[in-house]
């Protein structure tokens, strides 16, 4: 398989094929680094599956339907913004936005809804205001080349400051109920959110694992000179990255808004960390050039079994997240074992 | 990358490899033992929790681990003990509106007798406060309201015109009754803090006509915001007399203030604050009155409004609440006020610690 598309042009006709197969970024695509990442992400699913049986044997309540129907809500809210983290992770950047994207992007449609539009109107500013943030955050890191670290920390001031401002601060209701709906709506049991989840996972699974777009992606995670000069889209690819990020808080704002019968200009700021964390519990190198979505899927999920579980065992809440702290270190230091037992090649 | 790898290798830089590859090799049993530390917690409480709990109440702050909320749930559990009931306190660990829900989602799968909940944002709660009715799991509010229509009965600590008026009573018996006062507020968009200064105002418009409001300042609950603000009023207004504190970080910033200008005991102080904050001013006498409720009382008479929810007891107006008192209960509006607020003095402000 080829890839490098395009004819390498400029440069030396011969240095160039050479990049393309023998860089390390061609070995990492071919290899995909599985006993690496992939062993990570299976220690996490077997941590997840060990907690799961074990609050399962304690609490009588944790393996009710009425349980998972409201733990799966806010973890697929999580769940959207985490995977446009890995993304973006696996690129070699960062977005700090993603928190103040979705306030702004709820605020937004909320003024929406507050002018007398309907639901289509509510739900559509907020995913176009969630693009467009991303798309601005793109258009500085991957046009003008800032590090991506400085790009969202400071959007993530500006765009919550404009989302306090437009809203004074408080939380607006009144949206309409056909907003409201998403919260409620279930298919066979399944809340609407969680089903919404698995289909972005699904899709950003194929786009990352199988198109020419996520080799993209993880070329410009593993080295970006590298992939300019392979003749990859390093600008576009790096803006569509960040575009694809704002519209999945866009998504988020509205499932968040079917929740909580509101919006608020902070309402996505936990999850900022959340998402970041999730993405490196899964086995996401914070450095970019690999990717592992099981690992991602099972990253997100573990914080909020672990939060769910643990509220049902009645553990204190500070007690709480040293212990998920504790379960994050010890997936990390299983995982660098792993990849350190890999034999030399 | 593999014609490198000959020269790495006899480099210095595989010296460090093979050291990592020993500490790895020690990293093995370490870690190992560390899980199994991990397991023997969890083991150690191995017994099965009871289902369907209705002798259960959840108590939910707006966040766990501060002075007041602390303060509350001490008040809280007396009382359950005495009704034979079992209290959970869990809440999120920051004031947030969305991890309180989260909380709360986690809560209703426990399947509690009662839900009582101090709420961070009186319309995010809303829709998982209906699932909880759908589960008929009632739910009431204290400390800090829901809408309405979601909670049976919300425990107030004090009603807004009561604390208004009693505040600028207190700072108009200091002032003699005239002269020039300022406040400084929260945040002006804060609704409970807007309400408590609306009935300042007409207290002072009935009553103390010779008093004159001369500016309101937002303090935005930053003690340095607050003091520099308070700075400033005593420069621009030298023949100010007096100063309402209107939200807690505000009345220790106005005596440092005072203090440090060397006007103690010439400007009357008065406002919403905790004991733990003004002790010091309190003795050395800046202050004289500080006023709030206390957090313990509201606590019990939540846990007694809950085990009234739970065993299908209305509240009545004037019913006497063990260790609380006398209480107003308001039918129509579902509103249960525990009384007056309270006065902190010199005297009494080390029997309280929040």
């Amino acid at each position: 398989m080829n890839a490098t598309p395009g004819s390498p042009m400029g440069m030396s006709g011969e240095v160039l094929p050479d990049v393309a197969t023998k860089s390390p970024l061609r070995g990492a695509i071919e290899r995909k680094q599985w006993t690496a990442d992939s062993g990570q992400a299976w220690v996490v699913v077997m941590l997840l599956v060990i907690f799961a049986a074990y609050t399962g044997y304690r609490s009588q309540d944790f393996w009710t339907l009425r349980n998972w129907q409201v733990l799966v809500q806010p973890l697929a809210e999580a769940g959207l913004v985490t995977i446009g983290m890995m993304v973006v992770i696996a690129s070699g950047g960062i977005d700090l936005s993603v928190g103040s994207t979705i306030g702004l992007a709820s605020v937004t449609a909320a003024l929406v809804a507050r002018h007398g539009h309907g639901t289509v109107a509510t739900d559509f500013a907020a995913l176009l205001t969630g693009t467009a943030a991303g798309s601005f955050n793109g258009l500085l890191i991957g046009c003008l080349e800032l590090p991506p670290v400085l790009v969202t920390l400071a959007n993530m001031v500006l765009f919550s400051g404009i989302a306090v401002t437009l809203t004074a601060g408080n939380s607006i209701t009144g949206l309409p109920n056909g907003v409201l709906w998403l919260g409620d709506a279930t298919l066979f049991g399944v809340p609407a959110a969680f089903i919404l989840f698995t289909v972005v996972v699904a899709i950003t699974s194929l786009l990352v694992n199988k198109g020419l777009w996520g080799r993209y992606v993880l070329a410009i995670g593993c080295n970006p000179v590298a992939a300019r000069f392979s003749a990859m889209p390093v600008a576009a690819t790096r803006w569509s990255i960040y575009t694809l990020q704002g519209a999945l808080c866009g998504l988020t704002a509205v499932v968040m808004m079917a929740r909580l019968a509101s919006a608020r200009a902070d309402m996505g700021q936990a999850l900022m960390l959340i998402s970041i964390a999730a993405v490196v519990l899964g086995g996401t190198p914070i450095t970019g050039g690999s990717v592992s979505v099981l690992g991602t899927v099972a990253g997100v999920c573990t914080f909020y079994v672990v939060q769910n579980g643990l509220t049902l065992l009645g553990v204190s809440p500070f007690l709480q997240t040293a212990l998920v702290s504790a379960l994050l270190l010890v997936a990390a230091t299983i995982g660098a074992m792993l990849r350190h037992k890999r034999p030399e090649g | 990358m593999r014609a490198l790898r000959p020269s790495l290798q006899n480099s210095s830089h595989s010296l460090l490899r093979v050291r990592l590859q020993n500490c790895w090799s020690l990293a093995w049993p370490t870690s190992a033992s560390a899980i199994l530390c991990c397991l023997s917690y969890f083991l150690w409480g191995c017994a099965r929790l009871p289902r369907n709990s209705d002798s259960l109440v959840v108590m939910i702050p707006k966040l766990v681990g501060i002075p007041y909320f602390n303060s509350a749930r001490d008040g809280a559990a007396a009382a359950l003990h005495e009704l034979g009931l079992r209290l959970e306190w869990t809440g999120p660990t920051a004031a947030d509106a969305g991890l309180q829900v989260d909380i709360l989602a986690s809560t209703l799968a426990r399947n509690p007798g009662v839900i009582a909940v101090s709420c961070n944002d009186p319309n995010s709660v809303v829709p998982i406060l209906r699932r909880a009715h759908r589960y008929h799991i009632p739910v009431i509010t204290w400390d800090s309201d829901s809408q309405p229509e979601v909670r049976e009965w919300f425990v107030s600590q004090v009603e807004d015109e009561t604390l208004g008026r009693h505040v600028m009573d207190v700072l108009a018996a200091e002032m003699g009754k005239k002269g020039k006062f300022a406040i400084i507020t929260g945040a002006l968009t804060a609704a409970n803090l807007n309400s408590w200064m609306h009935w300042m105002k007409i207290q002072q418009h009935e009553h103390y006509p010779e008093m004159e409001l001369v500016s309101v300042m937002p303090g935005n609950d930053d003690q340095q915001i607050a003091f520099v603000e308070a700075q400033q009023l005593l420069q621009a207004y030298p023949d100010l007399r007096g100063f309402i504190g209107n939200s807690s970080a505000a009345p220790p910033a106005i005596a440092r203030a005072v203090e440090q200008a060397g006007l103690s005991g010439h400007i009357a102080i008065s406002g919403l604050s905790t004991p733990n904050l003004m002790r010091q001013y309190l003795k050395k006498g800046t202050v004289k009155t500080i006023i709030l409720w206390d957090p313990k009382k509201l606590g019990r008479l939540t846990a007694e409004v809950a085990g009234m929810v739970l065993h299908h007891q209305t509240p009545y107006d004037e019913m006497n609440v063990p260790g609380v008192g006398p209480v107003r209960v308001f039918g129509d509006r579902r509103v249960i006020v525990m009384g007056p607020p309270l006065d902190f003095t010199a005297g009494n402000v080390d029997e309280f610690n929040f």
